[in-house]
């Protein structure tokens, strides 16, 4: 086998290898036809005719709006219809692997690779101005839109999609290159806008400013690379600069002197630059040393920036060149001392089964760690599995010659190659690297895999890599259902054979889509497999059986799932309420529910309910109590209402709420009439404050009918009649009224009333009425009337009382000190 | 001691500390997931939760503008990205929908560019309310988000759902709010380990337990953690709607009683903090941060003013270590000590005032005193009351603690003589107004109030000789039935029975039995073998969550705290509550809402009226006089 170095090519510093990955399997494809688009981490291809190039009719394929959608080997995946009058505008992918279009009315659709429509996202407006695409640029999770009458629309994160707008500045004038940094390398963490003009501007524009710098002369061409860090550009006379995106730092001015502008501008390993000249077919690999590489073609190009390397397509073949990493020199470099390649050579010589390989190994036991790691890495990096092989023999041999080596690195390495190995082959056409695929990482190569409907490739992997697989599973039994060749029998027992025993399925999802195939009963079997609840009841209802999805909601007794399916048959017109209760039947937790809900909302819809349930009529009364007590009735209805309520609760034989019902309607009819005769407001209030207000207005006749009327009990009469001549400050009529008639709640709310009302005098009227002499102390004392209180503990005998007084008693006043 | 010193070496607090972390780091997610300047509309009901987790200064490092109370009144902003954190109940959803739809109509001269919104559901998203914004038409526009706050950490051993509607849903007989309950129980055993037992006592309870089992089924909870709290114990409210009427004397109850304490913060009005020359009204954080509150929180208000002074001799003690200092050395390690004793000082002063307030409308009020003499006859001797009732009826005291005397004795004496039951409900009707009908039936569906009927086994007399719940001498001895002066927390008492070695589960599902309910009994849960070795490993007592649904009292908080350090019991227990109650929310809670609007509006509508009508007054005048001025200068002019 040759030396892997005689493929390399020194530049700069450096060796980079161009690596054949594939001849295409296509055939009579020109990529100059084409605006192609590939998605990044060797993902799929689409090709899209060019019109602007005239194009020999019998060499194309005849679908006209048709995207091609190709592995890297050029296998064809499908003819995706992008529809009829639409222009793509743009194009690109995501990562993974769903097409991004934009059209020139900035409508932005994504498909999955069959063609179906995933997200559709226009911009809104109100006055329904359609604005037309000038330039778009569509990357990984968004896309950036210029339309013709210099607007900026972005839009990021395609998975809930919306248009921000940035503002443009107005000398944009006309549009030379437009390029993206995408927000996660940019400082604002906002996505940054690089446009350049005619007018030798480039103007970066983010969320809120735009930065405008003029050069001196005009870019032709720009490109971010792969880390964001830097941007190259390209200008009109030839020269090729590259700078950082905070455009702090130039660091390279590389002059062509070729008026050609190239065709694509990329980066390989995000610091070497490499231009694309079609019409000579040659690349050029610019270096930050100013030094060159020349590849020529004999054939047209498309150049794939990807992390570590570049792809470039052909229109036979797919090559990869990237640097070739240290570890990887090390051991194949030519006169390499480095342990590793000893390593590598000694677990050659073994293979010839000769002994010379372990004195070298034994020679330098302390290097030998790293020298095994250094193969291990050396294998990832390499594509031809003999060598890959040979690498990991290498480090195998390497160790076991240690007791403590890590074995994990080395079995992971081998099960990742495995995989990718499995990825790269032609059938699925996907040259990842292990830094790509470290990037990438495993999900979403699953996503990929399953996207491309290689469900059982996926499966296998889930299974060689002990991850979860139920999405793959769930997945693949979403295609089983849409079978037609099979009946549900098969479908249903062949999923459950393949799904039954596995955790976490969502069995709703499945059955989401052999109900959107119009299998209902396929739908329902699935469901039953459904753990969830949350996942069963939409679909039921969706599927039009309420019944099931209500004994499924209140199974896991979730409110709102209840509520989900109670909507749907208040709201459905099919549905009669005999139906309605038929369902709900014994049913408590809904019916409590609905009781609420009707509460709210549909007070008709209750009382029928509360007779479907037989409940008590007095449930039914007062329930009319609360609908009378509503302010959206006059006050006719309310009494209207009321009078039925005692129907009710005659029939409960509630006397009390009766009696209590009776009253309030005379309460009403009476508050009626004085707030006729009186003019001031009387409904709304209770019997004691109805009372209050005709004693507060002097109407003294008419609160006594009240208390006749309601029987209001003397005790609180009084109270009533205290407080309201209190809150009038009728303080004669109040000694009167005390002094001829005997008060049934003694003088002390007397005295603490008018204490209240800060008229002490008053109150000193009271306290000889009042019975409990030690009360009569305390009220003295309180209104700072010493003498009197002493006189009363004198005249009580009670020397301690006395002492009591004397003690709080201003000196200067003659307080006896004994009896 | 303090609580905070007996719960630092628990293993549940790693799980808890870790719970608490993760939901502090998902809302600072959500606030990093929308990306610029936001201003953040807020349910007025999660703001004293969100304080819980965070503190205010961390929104403005996160590019928060502004916090604004959801309501439906327009406001004016210039920030381009509104995130709403709201409830997902009905009402909150119409007031999103307004200030969307105001919002976007707002928008119309930038025609193309949309509004960002942000809609965050605590703890859940719920279909129905997705659709209700659907059918107000805003859906389209909105990004929509949970932010799993579920068990709020209150302090280190109160974990509350903060869901002050949930006991007013059981009285309506909705118990769906049991679902969620149940979903942050699950939750949070993703942090803590599967629970291995649980005990229940109640209707609810029972449900729920039932609940969690089949939830753990449909979950995949991890039970490979090592259990760190290994009973949970679920009570029912319902069962003991006593308690709550009594009045808390512990001197966080009182200050809840008196003030009012919501998510841990009391709003008092200045002077009562000692604080003069300010008039708004300035809140107080009530947790364990404050180390002397964590040591008064629990003690009986009797107790509070002894200990204070005991505590302001050592802290003025302290302050003269400066004058015995007789070198640099001694100096330095004052001036080292001087923050903690300054800050000491400081909260001393506040309780201070603050038990001073307290003292002032407590035991320097004459009615207060003449309640509670009421209140403890009721509870140890079941003497009746009929007539100081009857008198507050006709003074017309506040009708929440009319109520609250009326249910405690309907619940002490087993209910009311066919004929006092009706004179007193008649009065109250007569008195506060016909709408309480509602009021009335509710607490007669709850049990609160009720007609005799006969002897009945299940009275309280009988639980209290059996449970012995009164103690006397409760100020020379720890007990918790210090909360009440006397009086043990039913709830409590069965808790330390349950767990106490000498009695155990069989003699307390007996007491439930025979006084509760029938609903009482215990669950496994299954947990790894692995788990189980690493649970035998622990050498704390095990832990006990009890779990309140229904709300607990401030009382019944500091009477478990005070259990725990009688160490009669086997287990440490730690409190979990749907919300924090008392007596006046719970009999609150059974107003009907109806007419108190209309009144309401119609004050509002009049006044409103009044106003417009002065300010025609004053124009005229205004006019008037302008006119008279012109009249004046037209004839001075004339002249």
């Amino acid at each position: 086998m040759e030396n892997p170095s005689v493929h390399w090519n020194q530049f700069d510093r450096y060796y980079y290898q161009k690596r054949l990955v594939f001849h295409m399997g296509w055939n009579e494809i020109n990529l100059d036809h084409y605006l192609i688009e590939s998605a990044p981490f060797g993902g799929l291809i689409a090709l899209l005719r060019d019109d602007q190039k005239i194009i020999n009719i019998k060499n194309i394929q005849t679908n006209k709006n048709c995207i091609f959608i190709y592995t890297c080997s050029g296998k064809l995946i499908s003819k995706l219809d992008y529809g009829d009058k639409q222009r793509v505008k743009a194009f690109g992918w995501t990562l993974d692997e769903k097409l991004i279009i934009v059209y020139d009315d900035c409508e932005i659709v994504v498909f999955d690779i069959f063609g179906e429509k995933i997200k559709t996202k226009c911009i809104t407006s109100r006055d329904s101005t359609v604005h037309l695409v000038y330039k778009a640029k569509v990357w990984h999770n968004g896309a950036v839109i210029l339309t013709k009458k210099n607007r900026l629309f972005i839009v990021e994160n395609l998975s809930q999609p919306r248009f921000e707008e940035y503002s443009v500045p107005e000398n944009l004038g006309i549009v030379s290159d437009l390029e993206i940094l995408q927000p996660k390398f940019s400082l604002t963490g906002h996505t940054e806008v690089f446009i350049s003009n005619l007018a030798k501007n480039l103007f970066i524009i983010d969320n809120d400013q735009t930065l405008e710098i003029e050069f001196e002369e005009m870019i032709t061409n720009l490109k971010v690379s792969p880390t964001g860090r830097l941007l190259a550009y390209y200008t009109e006379t030839g020269n090729l600069h590259v700078i950082s995106t905070d455009f702090k730092s130039h660091f390279l001015e590389f002059q062509m002197n070729s008026k050609i502008k190239p065709k694509q501008i990329a980066w390989c390993s995000s610091d070497t630059v490499l231009l694309n000249f079609e019409k000579k077919n040659t690349l050029l690999m610019v270096a930050p040393s100013q030094s060159f590489l020349k590849y020529e073609y004999d054939e047209p190009l498309y150049l794939m920036t990807e992390e570590d390397g570049i792809r470039i397509l052909t229109n036979s073949c797919c090559e990869f060149l990237s640097k070739v990493p240290e570890v990887v020199v090390n051991i194949f470099g030519i006169g390499s001392t480095s342990f590793s390649s000893l390593l590598y050579d000694a677990s050659q010589s073994y293979e010839k089964e000769s002994s010379k390989g372990d004195e070298v190994i034994r020679s330098k036991m302390d290097l030998l760690p790293k020298a095994i790691t250094d193969c291990i890495t050396a294998s990832s990096w390499v594509f031809q599995r003999d060598l890959q092989k040979k690498l990991l023999n290498a480090a195998a041999i390497g160790k076991s010659y240690l007791d403590n080596f890590v074995h994990d690195i080395f079995a992971d390495m081998c099960k990742d190659l495995r995989v990718l190995n499995e990825v790269r082959g032609w059938e699925i056409g996907m040259p990842l690297t292990y830094r790509q695929f470290e990037k990438i990482g495993i999900d979403l190569l699953i996503e990929r895999l399953i996207n491309r409907k290689h469900h059982y490739v996926a499966l296998k992997i889930c299974e060689y890599l002990r991850i979860r697989k139920d999405r793959v599973l769930v997945r693949w039994a979403c295609e089983k259902v849409k079978s037609e060749t099979e009946s549900d029998e098969q479908i249903l027992k062949s999923i459950i054979s393949k799904l039954g025993k596995e955790e976490n399925v969502s069995f709703a999802s499945i059955a989401s889509v052999a109900y959107s195939e119009s299998k209902n009963d396929l739908a329902i079997k699935l469901l039953d497999y459904e753990k969830s609840a949350s996942e069963q009841v939409p679909l039921l209802i969706n599927m039009k059986n309420p019944g099931l999805a209500l004994i499924k909601a209140i199974e896991c007794a979730n409110p709102d799932l209840i509520y989900l399916v109670l909507l749907y048959l208040l709201n459905t017109l099919d549905i009669n309420e005999n139906s309605l209760f038929q369902i709900l039947s014994h049913k408590d937790m809904a019916i409590n529910l609905l009781i609420k809900y009707c509460k709210h909302k549909n007070k008709d819809l209750l009382y029928r309910l509360y007779s479907q349930l037989k409940r008590e009529p007095k449930e039914v009364g007062l329930l009319k109590i609360t609908e009378s007590l509503s302010d959206k009735i006059n006050l006719e209805m309310k009494l209207k209402i009321r009078n039925e309520s005692l129907i009710a609760f005659g029939v409960s034989k509630n006397n009390f709420l009766k009696k209590i019902t009776e009253d309030n309607i005379k309460l009403v009819k009476l508050q009626q009439d004085y707030q006729q005769r009186l003019e001031l407001v009387f409904i709304g209030l209770s019997i004691n404050q109805t009372t209050a207000k005709l004693l507060e207005l002097d109407l003294e006749k008419e609160a006594k009918k009240m208390k006749k009327t309601f029987k209001i009990p003397n005790d609180r009469y009084w109270w009533i009649k205290l407080r309201a001549l209190a809150k009038k400050h009728r303080w004669k009529k109040m000694y009167a009224w005390a002094k001829n008639e005997k008060s049934p709640i003694g003088y002390e709310p007397f005295v603490e009333i008018c204490i209240k009302n800060r008229v002490g005098n008053e109150a000193l009227n009271y306290i000889p009425l009042v019975k409990d002499p030690y009360n009569q102390v305390k009220f003295y004392l309180r209104l700072n009337k010493f003498e009197q209180a002493a006189d009363i503990a004198i005249k009580e005998k009670n020397q301690n009382l006395l002492q009591h007084v004397k003690s709080l008693a201003p000196k200067n006043l003659n307080i006896p000190s004994h009896i | 001691m303090s609580s905070k010193i007996d719960l630092d070496n628990l293993t549940y607090l790693k799980g808890v500390q870790s719970y608490r972390e993760f939901v502090e780091k998902e809302f600072l997610n959500i606030l990093e997931s929308v990306s610029g300047k936001k201003a953040i509309i807020i349910d007025p009901d999660l703001v004293g939760a969100l304080s819980l987790i965070l503190e205010i200064p961390v929104l403005k490092e996160h590019n928060v503008d502004k916090l604004i109370p959801l309501s439906s009144e327009p406001f004016k902003t210039q920030i381009k990205k509104l995130v709403f954190l709201v409830r997902p109940q009905m009402s909150s959803m119409k007031k999103v929908a307004d200030q969307i739809i105001q919002h976007e109509q707002n928008q119309t001269k930038k025609d193309s560019v949309e509004q960002n919104f942000y809609v965050f559901f605590v703890p859940r998203v719920t279909i129905i309310c997705k659709k209700i914004l659907e059918q107000l038409g805003v859906s389209g526009s909105v990004i929509y988000g949970e932010f799993h706050l579920d068990l709020i950490p209150f302090d280190e051993d109160v974990y509350s759902l903060a869901n002050e509607k949930a006991f007013r849903d059981y009285v309506l007989g909705d118990i769906s709010s049991l679902y969620y309950v149940s979903r942050a129980l699950v939750n949070i055993q993703s942090f803590i380990g599967i629970i291995p037992e649980i005990y229940y006592m109640g209707k609810h309870s029972k449900i729920l337990s039932e609940m969690l089992l089949r939830m753990r089924q449909e979950s995949d909870l991890d039970d490979s953690l090592t259990p760190q709290v290994k009973y949970l114990l679920i009570v029912d409210r319902e069962n003991d709607l006593l308690t709550p009427m009594v009045t808390q004397l512990n001197y966080e109850g009182m200050i809840d009683e008196l003030y009012g304490i919501s998510h841990t913060l009391a709003e008092l009005d200045p002077n009562v903090l000692g604080k003069e020359g300010k008039i708004e009204k300035e809140k107080m954080v009530l947790n364990s941060n404050d180390l002397l509150f964590s040591e008064l929180r629990d003690l009986n208000m009797a107790l509070v003013a002894p200990f204070l002074v005991k505590k302001a001799r050592s802290v003025s003690s302290q302050y003269d270590t400066r004058k015995q200092a007789r070198n640099i050395g001694d100096l330095k390690n004052f001036i080292k000590k001087l923050p903690n004793i300054q800050r000491e000082h400081a909260s001393l002063g506040t309780h201070i005032s603050l038990t001073m307030d307290i003292g002032a409308k407590t035991t320097g009020n004459s009615d207060f005193l003449e309640r509670l003499d009421y209140e403890l006859n009721l509870l140890v001797e079941s003497q009746q009351c009929d007539d100081y009732i009857e008198d507050c009826i006709a003074q017309q005291k506040d009708l929440i603690s009319v109520l609250r005397i009326l249910c405690l004795q309907s619940m002490v004496i087993g209910g009311f003589k066919n004929k006092k039951f009706d004179f007193f409900r008649n009065e109250i009707i007569q008195t506060y107004g016909y709408r309480h009908v509602f009021t009335l039936d509710s607490l007669e569906k709850l049990g609160m109030l009720k007609k005799s009927e006969g002897r009945s086994k299940r009275g309280f007399a009988q639980i209290r000789k059996s449970m012995d719940l009164i103690d006397e001498n409760y100020e020379n001895t720890k007990h918790f039935s210090s909360v009440h002066s006397g009086y043990a927390p039913q709830i409590i008492k069965l808790a330390q029975i349950l767990f106490n070695p000498k009695q155990g589960y069989n003699v307390f599902q007996d007491l439930v039995h025979n006084f509760y309910t029938e609903d009482v009994g215990r669950q496994k849960q299954k947990i790894s073998i692995q788990a189980k070795e690493e649970m035998k490993e622990i050498t704390e007592k095990p832990v006990c969550m009890v779990f309140f649904v229904g709300g607990v009292t401030f009382a019944e908080i500091s009477a478990i705290r005070i259990l725990n350090q009688m160490e009669q019991t086997d287990v440490h227990f730690v409190i979990g509550t749907t919300h924090i109650t008392n007596g006046n929310k719970i009999i609150e809670s059974t107003f009907e809402k109806v007419e108190d609007n209309i009144l309401k509006k119609k004050k509002d509508e009049f006044l409103r009226n009044k106003k417009i009508k002065l300010r025609e007054k004053q124009q005229e005048q205004l006019q008037k006089q302008l006119l008279k001025k012109e009249k004046q200068e037209k004839g001075k002019k004339k002249n």
